[in-house]
Order: structure tokens, then sequence, then C-alpha cells
């Protein structure tokens, strides 16, 4: 292969290469081939339906019954995911107050100018590493300032009534920082909100009854933070 | 009319300006695709998808001279006859047999031979050797391009092209034409 000249048949480029073409190589029928060209230039572009318009067809008709399925189960699966982030429900009370029933937070609606404007608040869980977002909806109502540091006089238990709820399951009471809320209104720093036992329920199941009397001595308060 | 202005009005449409295209560059054409494919009837077929191609594409081309309409012409053919011969060879398995060895001799007398001789010697190679003769002798490409092409490896082009010389070189030596022995120094 060394001994080759590389440029040994270089020069039947130029003579194969020349306009002329090869003698005795050319069309035989100029105008007959001309003929059957000229008839596909005219004809339309067929509508050749390929592979992949196939394949897209066949995955459109798997994939919307699938979907409609997946749908159907939809709902239950969200009531169950509600259950697991013990959901929070803030409920407006007498037009004055607003309270949690079972919920840690109690949250007034900010735009108390305009009462009965209808908002959705999201309330974010702080404490892990998602924040699971649950939006109430809810009508404004007039609230001051001093209806937050009144103790909470009833606890409506609300998780059976609105659909957010549904059945959850069991939990302990416990403490719950809230860092975030999206509406206008932000308590003062590290403003701490101390209830009644038995005045807040947090999690699953009824509300405790408010005792008559005062709190109980035996059962500790609970202590809701609301921070910025 | 010039040929630029052929090429406007065949862009527009215009079947009469197509057909004067089509004339001046059907029969260098044809003998290109013959030259990769042996059957007429199977290089005419590829001529007229070249040419629909074409046609249909002449609005992207731009016209910066004759050469470069014959070279972009010539370009859509031979991609035509590379994509029928993938439809129906495999370039991956060569025949060893037909190449052998003719010793020592270069050829002199290649460059004497016509048009016509040098087309009857290349369509007689085998297909891969063929192919891969003429794009690289013929079109000029590189051994990387080729391999590309034709979905094989360099040194599988670079083989078949030796092994094309050997048997181009054999077919001359007993078509008669000069081989003389050259002196090395």
């Amino acid at each position: 292969m060394s001994s080759e000249r590389k440029d040994e048949f270089l020069s039947w480029r130029g003579r194969l290469d020349s306009p002329e073409g090869v003698p005795g190589q050319g069309l035989d029928d100029h105008e007959q081939t001309w003929e059957r060209l000229s008839d596909r230039l005219r004809e339309k572009p067929r509508r050749r339906l390929s592979v992949y318009g196939i394949v897209a067809a066949c995955l459109l008709l798997a994939v919307i019954p699938a979907s409609r399925f997946f749908q159907d189960r939809k709902p239950a699966n969200r009531s169950e995911k509600r259950a697991t982030v013990a959901p929070l429900v803030v409920r407006p009370d007498n037009g004055r107050n607003v309270y949690t029933s079972a919920a840690p937070a109690a949250r007034p609606v900010p735009s108390a100018a305009e009462p009965g404007r209808r908002e959705t608040w999201t309330l974010v869980r702080t404490g892990g590493r998602s924040k699971p977002i649950i939006r109430v909806d809810m009508k404004t109502v007039a609230v001051t300032d001093d209806s937050l540091h009144m103790p909470v006089a009833s606890a409506v238990p609300l998780v059976s009534q609105l659909p957010l709820a549904g059945p959850v399951p069991q939990k302990k009471w416990k403490v719950v920082d809230l860092n975030e809320l999206n509406s206008g209104w932000q308590p003062p720093r590290a403003t701490a909100f101390n209830f009644l036992p038995g005045s807040l329920h947090i999690g699953p199941g009824k509300p405790e009854p408010i005792p008559a009397g005062g709190p109980a001595p035996d059962k500790p308060a609970i202590r809701i933070r609301l921070s910025p | 009319m010039n040929i630029s202005e052929q090429i406007e009005d065949a862009r527009s449409g215009n079947a009469a300006a197509q057909k004067v295209l089509f004339n001046r560059l059907a029969d260098p054409m044809m003998a290109l695709c013959c030259r990769y494919v042996k059957n007429r009837e199977d290089a005419e077929e590829i001529l007229l998808d070249a040419f629909y191609k074409f046609f249909t594409h002449l609005q992207d081309f731009r016209y910066q001279g004759e050469a470069a309409l014959f070279a972009w012409v010539r370009q859509i053919m031979v991609n035509e006859c590379l994509m029928f011969l993938r439809r129906h060879h495999s370039f991956a398995i060569v025949s060893e047999a037909v190449a052998e060895e003719v010793a020592g001799e270069e050829g002199d007398g290649v460059d004497d031979l016509s048009a016509e001789e040098i087309f009857g010697l290349i369509v007689r190679l085998p297909v891969g050797y063929r192919t891969v003769f003429n794009l690289h002798v013929i079109e000029g490409m590189e051994h990387g391009e080729i391999a590309e092409l034709l979905g094989i490896a360099e040194g599988t082009s670079k083989s078949q092209l030796h092994k094309a010389r050997l048997l181009l070189r054999k077919m001359l030596h007993h078509k008669g034409v000069s081989y003389v022995q050259r002196k090395k120094r």
C-alpha cells in the first residue's frame, strides 16, 4: 500500500466529471423521463401516515383511558394525603374572631375593611423539607388586634365539614410553628399565643369540650408561635 | 436565457424552465448514478428521486455559478445513490477473493484511458470497492466521511479502496494497458 501513488487514478476524476457526462451512459429517453418527473412534481404531496404517526395515535388511544382511570382515583388519594399533613382549618367566629379548630394556628383575615369578600389563604407548615400548602377558602370578616389575644371561646370541629379534611388518623397534640402566611397581615415577630387547654384542638378527631370553669390544671396549655 | 434565470424560473414552478434544467443536467447525472448502481432501471429511479428533491428544494439553493449548481446536484445524486445502496447492500461484507496484488507495478497507462473505458472499469468493481472508490477518488471524500456515510470503519474504507486499486490495476493489466515497472530510488 505504501508503494501506491496516491493520485494514481486522480486523473479519472476530471474525465468523469465533465458536464457532457460519459458517452453512452446518458438517459435513454429524456422526454419520457421528464414526463414522469413532471407528473411527480405536479401531484400534491401525499399524506403518508408515518410510523411515528401510527405510534403516536396508539399511545394516545392508550393514554386517554388510562388518564380517565387515574382521574377517577385522584380524589381518594388527595384526601389520604391531606390527612397525613394534619390540615389547617381556619374559621371566623361571630364576625369578630378567627379561630383554628383543627389546626394549630389562628390567622385573622387581613382585609377587615372588606368583610364578606372571599379570600384564599395559603398556610405553610414548617419543620420539614417540604412545605405542604393548604388553601382555605373563606369569607373575610372584620378583625381587631384585640381578638388575637383573646382566649378562644369555642372551637368548632370543622374537620368533618370541609372537604379538605376528610378522615384523618389520630394524632397527638403538638406545638406547630407557622412562619409564613401569604396574606398581607403579619403578626409581630415571635408573637406567642397562649390558648387554654381545650379551646384549641390540633389534629384529627373531635375537639375536647371547653371546661366551664377555666382551664384544667392537669392539662398543659397549648402554645402556638407565629413568627415571620 | 442564462442558467441563473432558468433557476429563478424553475424556482417559481415554471415547467419549461425546469425541463431545460433537467435536460441540461440529466445525462451527466445519469452517468454518475450508473457509476454507483449498475442496473440502469435502478439508476433512472434514483435520478428521478434526486431530481424531484432538486426541484422541490431549489428555493434553498443560492446560485453562485454553474459549478456550484453542478456540485449541488451531484451531491444530491450521490446521496440518493448511497441511500439506495444502503437499502440494498451491506458494506461491511467485503469480498476478499477478487483483490490480488499486481506486484510492484504502477499504472502509467491509466492517464490515457477515455471516460468510457474508465467508466467500464469502475462499474466492474464489486459494490463495496466501487462505492468507496467513487467516493474517495472521484468525489474526493476523506475516509472518515466515507466511513460515516456507509456505516463502516475507517479502516474498512481504506482497505476497500486499496483492494479496488489492486483490482483496477489487474483489470488494466488484462486489458493490455501498459504498466511500466518503475525503478525505485
